[in-house]
């Protein structure tokens, strides 16, 4: 089984789901065994979390959907200068 | 001019070589001067035009003279089905008798015809929108390769059009500049579907100039199998546009990491789609639509957008504890942090925004495409064409100044001490 400081090295490698199975089994059964790394996990995970929710809040200009789909329609970009 | 078009500019897609018969004149530069036009056309023919509004920026409007279907409509034929011939006169035209009929003395098959108005701009700006035009879109092989004219309605003595030819890599080759003057009378023809074109009016405001955009020979009826075949592309580009609208409120997202402001984001974001749209033929049915709109959306802000920074290294980043950020949360005061404040409710969206945006494009971009748009190590390095190791590296340096940063702004609330690091589990 993987010690504490393995599993620490490869948490970003984990929570980003790139291990393979078999570093990923072994990740998993120390964290079943080790509180303090299954800590330190979960508050990365729910950093990633938060970061994705807070950095996707922004509210689109309302004229830009209308922008887009006049683009749509033309079919030159800056068209003839 | 810091900027230049880069091999994904969308004109680089534009057909250069095809069997369509051509204009021997034009064989050398793609570009001949005519004698000054001797018409003059009355001011008020052109000012009492009803002029559209047209996309990207307000400084050009257009009046159709003659569109495809003879409605008031800046688009062009191919949304129609319809190469660009055979216009018909708009409600405009009768106004402009004057250019009526010129237009129709030059007795060639016509196309789009429009007056334009173009506001000032200098040479940088205006570089910007250099590109070819797709003219012969739909064009069968044995007719006539479509060309543009144009007849310059005011005097500008300091603008002029702006043409380049293609390089060996398909891009502007500055030893090929032309510059057409724009005085009044001025007339010209170009095939701008082989030049790089813009113009460049750092001159008086409210100017007007008209191009009529002729053919060069005679047109005839599409041949029915082209029409089809048309109709076909028309379909698919507006299947492409309905599937694509849904991710513009992560792209405007990302795009506002990216640029810092709501300006650029949304010229970016709306480049982004056109260039989506234009390149939609590229796009592999049943590969991901989403990571396919965000490697345009990475790849247009780079080449837009980085030439402006100066590269930076891992070096150029602080460095700090890989649980630095962990530590620093675990040592908060029980007394200043109820029991059931959040991780969520510890940073406020400005906060978390500010931490990402804090950092160097370099380390910013691989955090924006992973931590918040979900993209797998692979895809980010096709994005942002490094390998996968490069990635990983500057997921990792990146996170951590980010951490760095989150912590630096609890610690000016006064919410955190900085962290002790003798203090975490992990040492054994």
């Amino acid at each position: 089984m993987a010690d504490c400081n393995e599993t620490l090295r490869d948490l970003e490698t984990f929570l980003d789901d790139e291990l393979t199975d078999e570093s990923r089994e072994a990740i998993r059964s120390h964290l079943g065994g080790c509180p303090d790394c299954l800590e330190a996990f979960d508050f990365h995970a729910e950093l990633r979390v938060v970061i994705a929710e807070k950095c996707r809040s922004d509210e689109m200009p309302a004229n830009l959907m209308a922008r887009i789909e006049a683009c749509f329609g033309e079919d030159l970009l800056p068209d003839e200068m | 001019m810091s900027w230049w078009p880069h091999q994904d500019h969308w004109s680089v897609q534009i057909p250069l070589h095809t069997p369509h018969p051509r204009l021997a004149a034009l064989a050398d530069t793609g570009f001949v001067q005519l004698a000054d036009a001797d018409v003059d056309v009355p001011a008020d023919e052109w000012m009492s035009l009803e002029y559209m509004d047209w996309k990207s920026g307000g400084d050009t409007n257009f009046a159709p003279l003659a569109s495809a279907d003879g409605q008031l409509d800046c688009r062009g034929f191919w949304d129609k089905g319809k190469t660009d011939k055979d216009a018909l006169w708009t409600s405009n035209a009768t106004y402009t008798p004057t250019l009526k009929a010129y237009v129709d003395a030059v007795g060639a098959n016509f196309g789009r015809v429009r007056v334009i108005k173009l506001e000032p701009q200098d040479r940088d700006s205006a570089w910007r929108n250099v590109h070819r035009d797709d003219n012969n879109r739909f064009n069968p092989d044995n007719e006539g390769w479509v060309v543009r004219s144009w007849l310059e309605l005011t005097d500008n003595p300091n603008s002029y059009m702006l043409l380049m030819d293609n390089g060996p890599d398909g891009l502007p080759d500055p030893a090929t500049e032309i510059r057409v003057p724009l005085h009044r009378g001025s007339r010209f023809v170009v095939d701008t579907q082989r030049l790089w074109h813009v113009v460049v009016h750092p001159g008086t405001r409210s100017s007007r100039r008209s191009k009529a955009a002729l053919h060069s020979n005679g047109g005839s009826t599409l041949a029915s199998q082209r029409e089809s075949d048309a109709r076909h592309a028309v379909a698919d580009q507006q299947e492409f546009a309905a599937a694509a609208m849904q991710f513009a409120p992560q792209l405007y997202s990302a795009a506002l990491r990216m640029t810092h402001n709501r300006a650029d984001a949304e010229d970016l974001v709306q480049e982004t789609y056109l260039r989506g749209f234009r390149g939609y033929r590229n796009f592999e049915d049943g590969t991901n639509l989403r990571a396919w709109l965000f490697r345009i959306l990475t790849n247009t802000y780079i080449n837009t957008y980085r030439s402006k920074q100066r590269r930076v290294t891992e070096a150029d980043l602080g460095d700090v504890d890989d649980l630095y950020l962990y530590k620093g949360v675990r040592s908060i005061d029980p007394a200043t942090r109820s029991a059931e404040e959040t991780l969520f409710d510890l940073f406020t969206d400005d906060e978390v925004k500010a931490a990402l945006e804090s950092l160097p494009d370099t380390f910013r971009m691989p955090v924006l495409l992973a931590d918040v748009e979900g993209f797998s190590y692979k895809e980010i390095a096709e994005m942002l064409d490094v390998p996968i190791g490069t990635v990983m590296s500057r997921l990792h340096r990146g996170r951590k100044a980010m951490q760095k940063q989150l912590m630096d702004f609890a610690a000016d609330r006064g919410i955190l001490r900085s962290a002790d690091p003798g203090e975490g589990h992990a040492d054994g």
